[in-house]
């Protein structure tokens, strides 16, 4: 009997640690539940507040931008033309009497032809001195090094371009916004370690192509992203492919990611 | 005294199959439907034992050999309902019908006690809601209040049936220790039941 009581309270005392350890567990299970939650909710509100810092950036910027295009305009195009237009003013006025004001009419093309040559300086002013300066290559070259820097292992970039090819400013200009685009977007969303870029010309046709060891998109990927999404980058880049007729290809084996963009260049 | 034991069972073990009933009938919703059998063949695996309780063991153990077998399949059905989908899930039915043949075929006999299958079937289980309890992904579930009590049950029920060949040696023992196991199977007919009520009335 006393050996059965013995055994009894052990079976009991086992049930009785089990049934604790069992509800401790689901308890543990409980507040690590919520633990996991609060953080995920810190992190998107970290998210939202650096969101909302690069949005107030970009936006300070672009009013930095307008600004200062706002005031080359007024300052140089906008009072030359009011020169220009009180002239044709005047020699209107002087018509009228029969007066044939030849030498206004010389300093009226003079300046419009100055205004014009103002509005170039002024357009030239928005594309990045280095690009018109040493060309896109250089420019490409300089801007994935800026770039990748400190953010990825290696960056290699390799052109293989006629001497005599000449591109015109506008190919250019995309050309080096769109890449600029694409590896920032790199950079931020697939983490690479790895990023080659190669700009050749093929059967006049104008390509360059990105391999990254990051991850990777597809065509599909991206045609939703650029459909659903209202990120500027992506508007930009369809924008700017449109300017210049070019297209973009995404593609990915298993491990390498390609972006690929071509533009037939004109004789 | 085994007769009101075995009542208490019995009725403990109807709420949850009558409160199931009426919440097929309010809402068109099946997802319950593994609970709800595995409760009904508990119930008739307990009905099979009291109407057979003057008997020798051997007329009913086969019946609760089958029936343990269902429970793992129920239970593991239920799981892979209520996990992520996984292509390699299915081959976890394999297991209770490898640990039947085992101890039917070669450890012992299909008219003799269960007792392999048994602890399988407990420790399995309470691998699969811990599991479940765990994930992320499925804590959030709407069965989850199910997988917490059938975690809790078959973590305790599996010391019981640990000492089930000296709780059937010793009857002093079985009248100690049975009311306590009782006191936990009631309990969770009670719990279940409580949840499927509280969902219907959702």
């Amino acid at each position: 009997m006393v050996q059965v009581k013995e055994l009894a309270i052990l079976i009991l005392i086992v049930s009785l640690l089990i049934f604790i350890l069992s509800f401790s567990i689901i308890q543990f299970a409980k507040k690590n539940r919520k633990i996991q939650e609060l953080s995920e909710q810190l992190i998107n509100e970290e998210k939202v507040k650096n969101e909302i810092e690069k949005l107030e950036i970009a936006l300070a910027t672009q009013e930095t931008e307008r600004s200062q295009i706002a005031r080359m305009l007024h300052d140089d195009v906008g009072a030359i033309l009011s020169l220009a237009h009180k002239n044709i003013f005047f020699i209107k006025k002087q018509a009228n009497n029969g007066i044939f004001e030849h030498q206004s009419i010389d300093l009226t093309g003079e300046f419009i032809q100055e205004s014009i040559n103002q509005l170039r300086r002024i357009n030239k002013g928005l594309i990045p001195h280095y690009l018109l300066k040493f060309g896109l290559v250089k420019a490409l070259e300089r801007m994935g090094k800026q770039k990748t820097d400190t953010l990825v292992d290696s960056f290699i970039f390799n052109a293989h371009l006629p001497d005599k090819l000449i591109l015109s400013d506008q190919i250019m200009t995309q050309y080096f916004y769109i890449t600029s685009e694409l590896i920032t977007n790199l950079i931020k969303h697939s983490y690479p370690t790895n990023i080659e870029m190669n700009l050749n010309l093929e059967n006049g046709v104008l390509i360059l192509k990105i391999q990254h060891n990051g991850i990777a998109l597809a065509q599909r990927d991206f045609n939703n992203l650029s459909k659903d999404s209202d990120s500027l980058g992506l508007v930009n880049i369809r924008y700017r492919l449109e300017v210049i007729k070019g297209e973009i290809s995404f593609f990915r084996s298993k491990t390498l990611g390609f972006i690929e963009i071509h533009t037939k260049l004109n004789n | 005294m085994v007769k009101l034991y075995f009542s208490f069972l019995i009725l403990s073990g109807l709420i949850p199959i009558l409160i199931s009933l009426n919440y097929f009938r309010k809402k068109n919703d099946l997802s319950i439907l593994p609970i709800f059998l595995w409760i009904l063949i508990r119930l008739i695996s307990d009905l099979i034992v009291y109407i057979n309780r003057g008997n020798s063991s051997s007329v009913y153990s086969p019946f609760i050999h089958v029936a343990v077998l269902i429970e793992s399949v129920l239970l593991i059905n239920f799981f892979l309902k209520n996990s992520e989908k996984n292509k390699y899930g299915v081959l976890l039915y394999i297991i209770p019908f490898l640990v039947f043949i085992f101890e039917t075929q070669f450890f012992s006999s299909i008219f003799q006690t269960i007792q392999i299958a048994v602890l399988c079937y407990n420790s399995l289980t309470v691998l699969l809601m811990l599991f479940l309890i765990f994930n992320q992904n499925t804590y959030t579930n709407k069965h989850i209040s199910f997988i917490k009590v059938l975690f809790l049950y078959h973590a305790n029920s599996f010391v019981y049936f640990v000492f089930i060949k000296q709780l059937r040696e010793n009857l002093q023992l079985m009248q100690i220790i049975y009311p306590v196991f009782l006191f936990i199977v009631v309990s969770l007919n009670i719990t279940i039941s409580q949840i499927i009520w509280s969902k219907s009335k959702n």
